[in-house]
């Protein structure tokens, strides 16, 4: 407690309220006091008391009171102690010297001491503020939740801030969002002035903003990495609040809550992704195990001596290509939901595309036995780069797509030409067509043509298709061609393939 | 099936998957082979050197280890052809084992008649294997005099580039199985090659453009895709 607020301790409510009269009232009662003791005193003393009197009044009574009391307490020595006393009229002329000095010094001594009563107010209010804004960093390092540190800043702020306030962040669009619903945002050209601050960062104050409020102050809040929101409070610049400082406090809470997110999403998204997998390879084996059992199981019977009658293999045959076909099934659905997942990771190789061409018809060659298959590729046609295996599914499911479609001695054909920036792939198959319109919806899953219901099938081959295309950076679209023949187009991106260096050097000893 | 001697031909047969085991025991012991059955890897490895088996059938996913553990352990001190169970989506595991010393890999699901050719292969190749080597290869209407170095193509001389021929005379040497990109590489290019698997995809197409019909769907030199090469005589 230092001295000032010793004194006011002293000070009655009524005084604070009549600061002047109380000032009258304590010189009055400081004279009719030394009346009796007038004669045994030096005038000089009496002056010095006068004096006091001034101090007491200027560190406790305010700047009003004291100016009075200077004069007033000149008057009263003059009338009560200088001789001739009781009157205002004074023997020496020399005591007007005495009443011009004791009136400056009076003066300058209020003057000096309301200063100094400022300057402590002024300290003491520093002090508060520093102490609730140290205490509002220690809550808001506390928070781990966005919700929970809005909720702090709003405690802090309303006792902190006599003005509205309010805070603005962007949400996932950009779009600036109040998060205390003060209705400060409502007014257009405040709008404005917040896109603003947030886009270059600068303090603003702007007079013709919350005008009934006289003004309103905008602040960026300056992350590490970038601005984070607004903060603006209403009302004219006041340098005595720190505003720069809260809306730094406010900022690194706000950026430490966004990492923290960030680090929480990426815990959690690859335990997501280490559960999927480890579920499709269970659900892989746990299918595929009694599917093998059960081709394998199929096909043993059929080779078993003596054979079957024919309609007991016949049953044979169709659950042997039943099982077959339920793993096919299997295969593309869990193909799908890994490409699906979107972190599958390609095991992309720089390769000669006839390699997987050659392979899928090769694992095809049953299926398209009844058709005649044409390959026509450019004559140049550079390494690309890509998942063998994915596009081996990709192509297989369009070549049996193809020959499941067409009838039967039909033409397929596939070509590759390089145009651009891209491999170019068309399988067209001469004998059915595509139904009229939207073909991209073929893509979808489970999406079938309404023409082709009678024919067995998932709908899931095609969406697979796409899905593989598009993890490559390729595209893929279906079309009728103007001779009537279905075609699917694909593409792939040409990329810069490594170099090859090829050796000439003969090894045959012929020539 | 009997060995020249005449002697039934045994297969150690490794499988957790009781309904798997059935029908191959099934279909092996109809085509006259010994069967003798193993669930788990130490039970594998104890019968693989008890029953001395002339081939193994091995899945790779097993209950107390990883099938290429059980390679690993046996490669150390015999070469009999081991044939590999695996599931469709797991290159990786199937290339990896080829490595370690598998012969090849079935997919599963698989039929019985491709089964029985894998074994049936595998085990000309390990009997061909203890014979002399021939000089001369024939396929298709090509002709390869390995100690002369001549390849023929019906009557007509193909030349060959070095890299060509070992890498013609590598998939040659391991006709009946199959041979990852590595395996070639490190064959072609030697222990201390610097080349990508691309440069085996590279030769292997010039190869195929200079003996087979169709390079386009070649019979002899058969990709397995994501995997390696076949080379079917």
């Amino acid at each position: 407690m230092n001295n000032f607020e010793l004194i006011r301790k002293f000070r009655p409510r009524w005084a604070r309220r009549y600061p002047v009269l109380a000032a009258l009232l304590l010189c009055a009662i400081a004279t009719i006091a030394l009346t009796p003791v007038a004669t045994q005193l030096a005038l000089a003393n009496i002056a010095m008391l006068y004096l006091l009197i001034v101090v007491f009044v200027a560190s406790s009574l305010g700047q009003r009171a004291a100016t009075v009391t200077c004069f007033f307490s000149v008057a009263l020595f003059d009338f009560f102690f200088v001789p001739p006393r009781f009157s205002f009229a004074v023997d020496d002329a020399q005591y007007l010297v005495t009443f011009a000095v004791m009136l400056a010094v009076a003066l300058v001594i209020s003057r000096l001491t309301m200063g100094l009563r400022r300057n402590a107010a002024q300290a003491r209010l520093r002090e508060t503020r520093t102490l609730e804004l140290y205490n509002f960093v220690q809550v808001l390092n506390g928070t781990l939740t966005e919700p929970a540190a809005l909720a702090a800043i709003r405690t802090f702020c309303d006792g902190y801030f006599s003005k509205p306030y309010e805070l603005f962040m962007p949400d996932t669009s950009g779009t600036l969002i109040p998060k205390f619903h003060s209705g400060l945002q409502s007014e257009l050209p405040l709008h404005a002035a917040i896109f603003t601050t947030y886009r270059t960062g600068e303090f603003m104050h702007s007079g013709h903003l919350a005008e009934e409020h006289g003004g309103a102050r905008l602040i960026a809040l300056k992350g590490a990495t970038r601005i984070r929101g607004v903060f603006l409070v209403a009302g004219a610049p006041n340098k005595q609040d720190d505003l720069e400082q809260i809306g730094s406090v406010i900022a690194t809470t706000i950026e430490r809550l966004h990492f923290v997110e960030i680090a929480q999403i990426a815990q959690s998204e690859s335990a997501t992704e280490r559960l999927r997998s480890t579920i499709l390879s269970a659900l892989s084996h746990d299918i595929r195990t009694p599917l093998t059992a059960l081709y394998g199981l199929s096909d043993t019977l059929l080779l078993t001596q003596p054979t079957l009658d024919p309609e007991a293999r016949a049953t044979l045959v169709t659950m042997r290509d039943q099982a077959l076909r339920l793993d096919h099934l299997v295969s593309n659905l869990l193909d799908m939901a890994r490409l699906k997942a979107g972190k599958i990771s390609l095991r992309s190789e720089w390769q000669p595309v006839e390699e997987v061409i050659g392979a899928s018809l090769l694992f095809l060659r049953s299926a398209l036995a009844a058709h005649q298959i044409k390959v026509r590729l450019a004559p140049y046609i550079p390494l690309l780069f890509f998942d063998a295996v994915l596009m081996e599914r990709l192509l297989c499911n369009l070549l049996g797509n193809a020959a499941k479609y067409a009838p039967a001695g039909s033409e397929i054909l596939l070509t590759v030409n390089v145009i651009g920036d891209y491999a170019h792939f068309e399988i067209t198959n001469t004998g059915s067509q595509f139904p009229s319109g939207d073909t991209s919806q073929l893509f979808d899953l489970f999406e079938r043509g309404v023409e082709a219901r009678h024919i067995p099938g998932s709908g899931v081959g095609l969406s697979i298709c796409r899905a593989i295309a598009h993890a490559h950076g390729g595209t893929i679209a279906a079309y009728n061609t103007a001779s009537g023949s279905a075609c699917v187009h694909f593409t792939l991106p040409l990329g810069t393939p490594p170099t090859v260096e090829l050796d000439e050097q003969s090894e045959s000893t012929l020539p | 099936m009997k060995s020249p001697a005449g002697v039934r031909l045994t297969v150690l047969l490794i499988e957790d998957e009781a309904a798997i085991r059935g029908f191959v025991r099934i279909a092996l012991e109809a085509h006259d082979y010994r069967v003798v059955e193993a669930e788990i890897l130490a039970r594998a490895l104890i019968e693989a050197a008890s029953c001395k088996p002339d081939l193994v059938i091995l899945d790779l996913g097993l209950p107390d280890g990883d099938g290429t553990t059980f390679l690993k352990s046996i490669r150390k001190w015999t070469q009999i052809p081991v044939l590999v169970l695996s599931a469709r989506t797991a290159e990786e595991d199937k290339i990896e084992a080829l490595d370690c010393g598998a012969d090849d890999y079935l997919t599963k699901p698989f039929s019985v008649g491709e089964l029985l050719a894998r074994v049936r292969a595998l085990l000309r190749r390990a009997a061909s294997h203890d014979a002399a080597q021939e000089d001369i290869v024939r396929f298709g209407n090509v002709e390869v005099d390995l100690r002369q170095r001549v390849v023929r193509r019906g009557q007509h001389p193909i030349h060959l580039t070095v890299i060509e021929f070992r890498l013609l005379v590598a998939l040659i040497a391991s006709s009946g199985k199959v041979v990852t990109h590595r395996q070639l590489l490190h064959a072609v290019w030697g222990p201390a090659h610097s080349e990508s698997n691309h440069y085996v995809r590279v030769y292997v197409g010039r190869l195929r453009q200079k003996l087979e019909v169709d390079a386009n769907q070649p019979r002899h030199i058969q990709t397995e895709i994501g995997v390696g090469y076949r080379f079917v005589l």
